[in-house]
């Protein structure tokens, strides 16, 4: 109840021991609630380890309405603790709590339901079901059907055995019967609509650069962005693309030059560690003006920092990554929908342009499942800019010919007369090395050539969007922007401006957005307010404060709304 | 091989670009250059379906003086770059070149991974033993006890062994010319450029490494080192001549002015 209009907006956090599940329960219950039509959002809290931290958490909120973040930290209305740890770190912000009846003798409050999950789980089969039981009896409280669980437990556990997934169901109905009968089913939830689709981040950007016409990713894994690379490696094949889990980062960045360079649009992946290492290469692809897409997921840094927890403090360094002058874009989506629109984005910028392209995200975005709805798939144009692909006069052919926008005809291997050599040395129009010589004049000449590109990018870069209408404005970029997003449905006075195509800024609407005498609040996950620094240096803008957090966790709505 | 498509009448120099070389005299990149030219003319080769990828360094200069297509690229990334050109369009015919210090050094880790993956590369090292372009510091492939700018009372390391490497690493084709003899050196590049055929390993198609040694290189870089500018050949000693340029032997003692 908000606002007195009746929404549904159910938030559950379910927590346990890295190794007990918590990952494949969350999933589950997200899964099953889109499949009964409900918008949902799930965030997994977890640590770099495989098998410990004893109250990892996955947090997944459902609504009838559209929702862009998972809700509040200090107030959710069921948890599922799957050990004593996680009971005694979270049952004081919950309304229910769903527990081992081993782990606590008796009750200690209204609102909790102990149930025997280790019990029921060796009574279905084998202990490590005890979280199938936890999700059951979930469902019970939630008043969910028990086919739809069932559904989505054979299609889990299909493959290891039909007798699996019936234990796995078994366990499910045996928690589902106790929670019912100890506190019976509160939410009574039932069919909101069609199924929705669900999807992470990572798998946003994945599917975008499908759209786009993607057709070579080379990567090395690091956290986060590494479920981009799971997922194409899976699908990647059913599409023509090719995958290569690159030796290191340096590779990966000089493979998509390489694929780039060859016709073929090519992307990598990686978090801020690896893309410190990809700058050379970066910088390659603007100066040979080859085509190339990377996803830069930021986590904490610096170094190694903080490997499974998201923080936005790459922005300043996403706009200057390579040494030397050059010019290149920078796209952070800002929500797990618009995953989609900016990867596909990204491909037509950088082949348009001719130049290397971030899209940057974090460990918020890239990981956390979100329903996908009215997908417009008008915005999946493929633009490959001054691409030729009929033969040239060799003698003729200028690879890189002044032009007014700075944008040359390019061949690529196969077209006849096309030849040319994409140098990494300062060229001359046909590409010829002029680095041998002193030529002060061509040198110049090229570098403006380049470099004027960046006005014409700059126009098809979006103005930052307007949300509310409230007298004081957040202003947000990327992932930061769902939390900010679900506050102003119940905050009317406050509205929000949020920064999507970054770099090169498209100054006129930046500024127009920002200007009207609100009082704009900086919120950014980062220490120094990156955003702000770089919109005082591009438009002179001044905040009036700035909310900021740097210790490995997104902001969450109620936390939001206390700082605003 | 789909791209190399037999043509009669492909001379060398239908591969050379307007522009001509700009090493030293007598450096013995102008040998590999001479026969990369005749092999390709040998295979038939069309210039548009050529892929010429190269580092930094004297040798990585190549790509320029051909009339191919061609990414001179950063340094010691020669081998990530031509693997994805090839998977992107496997119909190319795709040869890197480069130096010893862009593929032994800086570039190893490519050097083993492009041999385990075994995508169909040709790989030409121009060894000298030195780094001549950044004029005369110890390489990967220095001998121990020679005297360089970073190493004045001689190299104290033992030098890596390329094609060991190459072969531990699962290359299929593997082979060493000398720059001096070009007619060998261009028989052994064609034989490169065609191993495909010889080599049915299902889709997917072998490395294949040439290296030839070039003591001429050597020398000249040697001269730079000493700022004499010019090739001194005859410097050399009849023994070094020829020999490996790497394995655990008794080590030459320095020899340059």
């Amino acid at each position: 109840m908000k606002n007195g209009i009746s929404y549904m907006d159910v938030t559950i956090r379910i927590s346990g021991a890295q190794g007990e599940g918590v990952e494949s329960a969350g999933r589950l219950v997200a899964l099953s609630l889109a499949r009964l039509g409900y918008h949902v959002f799930a965030f997994r809290q977890y640590a770099s380890i495989i098998k410990g931290n004893p109250a990892m958490f996955y947090q997944i909120r459902a609504s009838d309405r559209k929702i862009y973040s998972h809700g509040n930290w200090n107030s959710y209305d069921v948890l599922v603790a799957l050990n004593k740890n996680a009971l005694a770190a979270y049952e004081g912000r919950a309304r229910y709590v769903i527990y081992d009846a081993a782990d606590r003798q008796s009750p200690q409050r209204a609102g909790e339901v102990p149930v025997p999950l280790t019990e029921y789980a060796l009574k279905a089969g084998n202990k490590i079901m005890r979280n199938t039981v936890a999700v059951g009896a979930l469902m019970g409280l939630l008043g969910v059907d028990l086919s739809i669980l069932a559904e989505l437990l054979r299609r889990e556990f299909g493959e290891k055995g039909e007798k699996i997934a019936e234990q796995n169901i078994q366990a499910a109905e045996m928690g589902m019967r106790h929670a019912a009968k100890a506190a019976g089913s509160v939410w009574g939830l039932s069919r909101a609509g069609e199924r929705r689709l669900l999807m992470s981040g990572a798998e946003a950007l994945a599917v975008g650069s499908i759209l786009a016409g993607m057709r070579f990713y080379a990567a090395y894994p690091m956290t986060p962005a590494s479920p981009i690379m799971h997922f194409l490696a899976e699908a990647g094949p059913k599409f023509g693309v090719a995958v290569v889990q690159a030796e290191d980062e340096i590779a990966a960045m000089n493979m998509v030059v390489g694929a780039s360079f060859a016709g073929v649009r090519a992307a990598t992946g990686t978090s801020g560690g690896g893309f410190d290492l990809m700058h050379e290469g970066f910088g390659l692809a603007a100066m040979i003006e080859t085509p190339a897409v990377v996803f830069l997921s930021q986590r904490g840094g610096p170094s190694t920092g903080l490997p499974t927890e998201t923080e936005q403090a790459d922005l300043l360094m996403s706009l200057a990554p390579s040494h030397g002058e050059y010019p290149h874009a920078v796209i952070a989506p800002y929500s797990v929908e618009d995953g989609l629109y900016a990867a596909a984005k990204a491909f037509n910028v950088a082949e348009k342009y001719q130049m290397p392209v971030v899209v940057l995200t974090d460990l918020y975005f890239n990981e956390s499942l979100a329903t996908v709805d009215d997908i417009d798939w008008g915005r999946f144009k493929i633009e490959r800019g001054q691409l030729v692909t009929s033969p040239v006069v060799w003698e003729e052919y200028k690879r890189y010919k002044l032009t007014d926008d700075g944008v040359s005809p390019r061949t690529v291997p196969g077209i006849p007369g096309g030849m040319h050599v994409a140098t990494s040395d300062e060229h001359d129009e046909r590409g010829d090395v002029i680095t041998d010589r002193h030529l002060p004049e061509v040198r110049r000449a090229m570098h403006d050539k380049r470099m004027r590109k960046l006005a014409k990018v700059a126009e098809e870069m979006e103005g930052p969007a307007s949300f509310g209408s409230g007298e004081i404005a957040l202003v947000a970029w990327g992932s930061t922007a769902m939390p900010v997003l679900d506050l102003l449905s119940h905050r009317r006075d406050l509205g929000a401006v949020v920064f999507r195509d970054l770099y090169p800024l498209n100054r006129e609407a930046a500024a127009k957005a920002l200007d009207g005498g609100r009082a704009l609040i900086d919120v950014e996950l980062n220490r120094e307010g990156q955003l702000a620094l770089y919109l005082k240096r591009e438009l002179g803008v001044e905040f009036k404060r700035r909310v900021l957090k740097w210790w490995g966790e997104p902001f969450s709505v109620d936390e939001l709304s206390e700082l605003v | 091989m789909a791209s190399v498509k037999v043509q009669v009448d492909r001379k060398p120099m239908d591969f050379a670009a307007a522009r001509a070389p700009i090493w030293c005299p007598g450096c013995g990149d102008y040998g590999i250059l001479e026969a990369l030219r005749r092999a390709l003319a040998e295979v038939g080769a069309r210039n548009e379906d050529v892929v010429l990828v190269s580092g930094i360094g004297c040798s990585s200069q190549l790509p320029h003086f051909m009339k191919t297509y061609g990414v001179h690229g950063i340094h010691g990334r020669i081998l990530p770059v031509a693997t994805a050109i090839k998977i992107s369009n496997p119909r190319l015919t795709v040869i890197g070149v480069g130096g010893d210090g862009d593929g032994y050094g800086i570039g190893l880790n490519h050097f083993l991974h492009a041999a385990r993956r075994n995508v169909g590369v040709v790989y030409i090292v121009s060894n000298n033993q030195v780094y001549g372009l950044t004029t005369g510091q110890m390489s990967p492939t220095t001998l121990k006890g020679v005297k360089t700018k970073t190493t004045p009372y001689g190299s104290i390391d033992s030098p890596v062994n390329p094609l060991a490497l190459a072969l531990s690493a699962g290359a299929t084709f593997v082979a060493r010319g000398f720059s001096g003899d070009v007619a060998h050196l261009a028989q052994i590049v064609s034989e490169a450029l065609r191993h495909r055929g010889f080599a049915l390993r299902r889709r997917l198609e072998p490395l294949r490494h040439v290296q030839p040694h070039k003591h001429l290189r050597l020398v000249q870089s040697a001269c730079v080192q000493a700022g004499v500018g010019r090739p001194r050949p005859r410097r050399l000693r009849a023994g070094v001549q020829g020999e490996p340029s790497s394995g655990p032997r008794s080590t030459p003692t320095a020899r340059y002015p």
